[in-house]
């Protein structure tokens, strides 16, 4: 399988110009900022000073009679949803909490909730009308650190919250919305096996995505009340199906047109604006354009969530380990469902070992409410796991990637989660990055050095697409996932391959909700697996169609035509290629098109190992990232240029949560820094070259053998760097991030 | 038989061994129907809305359309808690 998957391509692997490339670096592209209507009104909200307050009145007379105010809203245009969880795809969503989140009810519970939103014909007289909106309050305690969220003092977000999850059901209300438990083997035997038992407790820091563009949407209602939609999202039918929820309306009356997208990284799989610019925009007759600030979208979207992990592992002298004992507690933010039991089901999953349990834990927080970053819940979760291993593997002079290997899963090994392992790349990768030169980089005094490894399960789920050929040979592919990481270069590959064509023939468009079947979002790395598989199958049915007219034309057998470097091909007859079968569709069938849909199983889960060498100066505390490099098992990869930069941005992502980034609150729960300026991400200027290794492992389960890519590279950084810098300074810091005053202060205790 | 894999947050459900721990069992089924069938009847806990709210694998693979699957005599199916992803 693996060796006829990697040899048997012709285009896929190969690294095209992509084809989105001249329309973005030329500035046409259209992101969600840039549509406009004619007659259009801006729309803005007013968002809450408070970080916990009931709210007891909203007047919202006088923005009204302001001149050029068309419409001014509170939540009580939306209906009221019933609260509980509901599939959505990609887990499970409460919108009851999505629509309290669009818009705050009864209390706000975050500093930058959304109260009220007006449209007017400039955004400066919405602005000034926010300011004529006058809001009753009653401030609330408030709390935003998980540690202090689970006291039994605590103030309490939700009344109605009872953790579920528990023993005994809960007998008060409390901010941990759930308790998950797995748990294999005998615990207290595997700790009594050990040699060594190292413990230790981790902070991570609520680090926002960064993604570079702002949300955005433009919504017109007409007076049927259908709903048009453009806007910025990792998912358009996702935005359509969570503001026809929200708006209490059909999915039928919601087409959603997308716009590009500046960057997502799971930030943008839920709806902020459009229900709102929608309920202005039926009240107004007018099309309405919202567009956040960088601080809205810092104070009031979705940032990763904080955590704290405990983490108790026990090995034997040789290495081998006998037990593991996990507490992943995860922000929720505002409202229930972090990622804690995704990320306890992450930690181990590289590795087999007899006695183990997580414990995971979901607490809400009066903070905005989290959502995914990559692998959400992983990267927090490994850092625990990955740190001790370094710890101990310190301790027990053994090489960290000869532990790894030691205790490292494979093809038949049960995972943590439940599932066997098919196929899969660990420990490729791992002698990979053991053989990397850079691991054999002698270091300098000050330096370190660490090493880390990252899962992530990958995703399958909905996916549609349509393949149109066009007289002339010209292939148009159409799907409905938006264009984050290079999607439009994946189908594009894996449709000239399935059809024998050149790439150059194949233009791949990315369609609104109503001109191509149901897609879930571009999330869980499932685009290029699952999108893929529908191109490949509608390209198959394609084939298909030209060898039954190529045998028609003939007047042979249709099972004597075979498909071969683009066309069809019979003994005795001259080949046709499909651009003449195209120019022939008129007379063979009609129009040459086919669509497939599928709900894909089989996702490849992927590893993904980092190594990273620090230098920490001892004066200032400051950490400079000297070398860094990403390995990672990719299945194939269909453009290894775009693989690359995935595993390059989240080698990134994570370095900048381990050394800068994270939210720092004030006394009242206020965000301090909800700028870039404040909120310090990583440059070119921070960063070495990030070295990139690509495995092939391919995934039986597909049939170009694609795992996902997008979600393993963030999960190893974060430990790596944490591990390097202790050994660069021959302490344990656990806390992220690990600024220059975090450094020096464990310089000083030294 | 095929057996089932209950993991984590089921066992609340099914009473077997301490809270959390991986379990085991044998069915007498070949699709997902009868296997739904006969666990709740083993588990009279182990409502539709509680199965619902978990994805499954079976023999190692994520499979989104259960209902469309059979198993073979030695299948496994594992129940896996969904998960989010970004």
């Amino acid at each position: 399988m693996r060796d006829a998957v990697t040899n048997r391509f012709k285009v896929i692997g190969t690294r095209s110009v992509r084809p989105d490339g001249i329309e973005k670096v030329t500035g046409q592209a259209n992101y969600g900022a840039d549509y406009s209507l004619p007659g259009m009104l801006w729309a803005k909200v007013l968002r809450s000073p408070h970080a916990h307050a009931r709210i007891t009145s909203i007047d919202l007379s006088a923005a009204l009679a302001m001149p050029g105010v068309h419409a001014a809203i509170t939540s009580d245009v939306f209906p009221d949803l019933k609260a509980g969880m509901e599939d959505s795809g990609e887990g499970e969503v409460d919108f009851h909490d999505l629509s309290c989140n669009v818009m705050a009810r009864d209390k706000v519970l975050y500093h930058g909730h959304a109260v009220a939103a007006v449209a007017a014909t400039s955004e400066r007289i919405a602005e000034q009308a926010l300011a004529a909106i006058k809001v009753d309050y009653e401030v609330l305690p408030h709390v935003v650190d998980i540690g202090v969220a689970m006291a039994a003092d605590a103030p309490v977000l939700h009344q109605d919250m009872f953790t579920v999850g528990l023993a005994e059901p809960a007998a008060a209300p409390s901010n941990i919305a759930s308790r998950s438990e797995i748990s294999q083997g005998d615990l207290a035997a595997g700790f009594a096996q050990a040699d060594i038992i190292v413990e230790r407790s981790y902070r991570i820091p609520t680090a926002h995505q960064g993604y570079i563009e702002p949300h955005a949407c433009v919504v017109s209602v007409n007076q049927d009340g259908q709903v048009d939609i453009w806007a910025s999202s990792q998912g358009h039918f996702m935005v359509r199906d969570y503001t026809s929820k929200v708006l209490g309306v059909a999915v039928g009356s919601i087409k959603v047109t997308p716009a590009e997208i500046g960057g997502g990284f799971g930030g943008k799989t839920t709806v902020y604006l459009e229900p709102v610019a929608a309920a202005l925009s039926a009240r107004s007759g007018r099309p309405v354009k919202m567009v956040m600030t960088r601080e809205e979208v810092f104070r009031a979207t979705g940032p990763a969530a904080a955590g704290i992990v405990n983490v108790r592992i026990g090995a034997r002298d040789d290495g081998k380990l006998t037990a593991m004992d996990s507490e992943v507690i995860l922000d929720a933010g505002a409202y229930k469902g972090s990622p804690a039991a995704t990320g306890a089901r992450c930690m181990y999953a590289p590795y087999n070992c007899d006695n183990r349990r997580t414990v995971a834990l979901d607490v809400v927080t009066n903070t905005a409410k989290t959502a995914a970053y990559r692998a959400p819940g992983a990267p927090q979760a490994h850092l625990g796991v990955e740190c001790v291993l370094n710890e101990i593997a310190d301790s027990l002079d053994i090489d960290p990637i000869d532990l790894r290997l030691l205790n490292a899963v494979d093809e038949g090994d049960r995972a943590f989660f439940g599932a066997k392992y098919r196929a899969i790349g660990l420990k490729q990768t791992l002698e990979a990055a053991k053989a990397h030169p850079n691991y054999h980089r002698p270091l300098a005094n000050g330096q370190g050095r660490g090493v880390a490894v990252g899962f992530w399960f990958n995703f399958g789920l909905q996916s549609s697409a349509t393949i149109n050929v066009h007289e002339g040979g010209t292939v148009a592919v159409i799907t409905g996932n938006p264009d984050i990481g290079g999607s439009r270069a994946s189908m594009a590959l894996m449709a000239a391959e399935a059809l024998g064509v050149p790439l150059e023939t194949i233009k791949p468009h990315i369609a609104d909700t109503e001109s191509v079947g149901y897609n879930d979002l571009t999330g869980g790395s499932r685009t290029t697996f699952a999108s893929g598989w529908a191109v490949i199958n509608a390209a198959e049915k394609i084939v298909e169609s030209c060898r039954q007219r190529a045998a028609a034309l003939w007047e042979v057998d249709v099972e004597t035509v075979s498909w071969a470097d683009g066309a069809a091909v019979c003994a005795g007859h001259d080949p046709l290629t499909l651009a003449q079968l195209a120019a022939k569709a008129d007379v063979t069938g009609g129009p040459l098109t086919a669509s497939a849909s599928l709900n894909a199983k089989g996702a490849g889960p992927g590893f993904a190992v980092s190594l990273c060498d620090v230098s920490v100066d001892r004066d200032t505390g400051k950490v400079d990232i000297i070398s860094f490099t990403a390995l990672q098992d990719v299945g194939k990869a269909i453009h290894p240029g775009y693989v690359e930069g995935q595993m390059e941005g989240g080698a990134v992502q994570g370095i900048g949560w381990a050394l800068n980034e994270e939210y720092i609150f004030d006394s009242q729960g206020r965000l301090e820094n909800p700028g870039f300026l404040d909120y310090r991400m990583p440059v070119a200027s921070d960063l070495p070259m990030i070295d990139t290794v690509i495995i092939e492992c391919p995934n039986p389960g597909h049939p170009y053998g694609v795992r996902g890519v997008g979600e393993p590279p963030i999960c190893a950084p974060m430990p790596a760097v944490t591990t390097a810098v202790n050994h660069a300074i021959g302490a344990h810091l656990t806390t992220l991030p690990l600024t220059p005053e975090r450094v020096l202060a464990a310089l000083d205790s030294l | 038989m095929p057996t089932v894999v209950l993991t984590g947050d089921l066992r609340r459900y099914t009473g077997l061994g301490e809270q959390g721990q991986i379990e085991e069992v044998q069915v007498q089924a070949l699709n997902y129907r009868a296997v739904r069938r006969e666990l709740q009847a083993m588990f009279p806990l182990l409502e539709d809305a509680v199965l619902d709210k978990y994805g499954v694998a079976i023999d190692g693979v994520m499979v989104q359309t259960p209902l469309l699957e059979t198993l073979e005599p030695d299948s496994e199916l594992v129940f896996i808690a969904k998960i989010a992803a970004g």
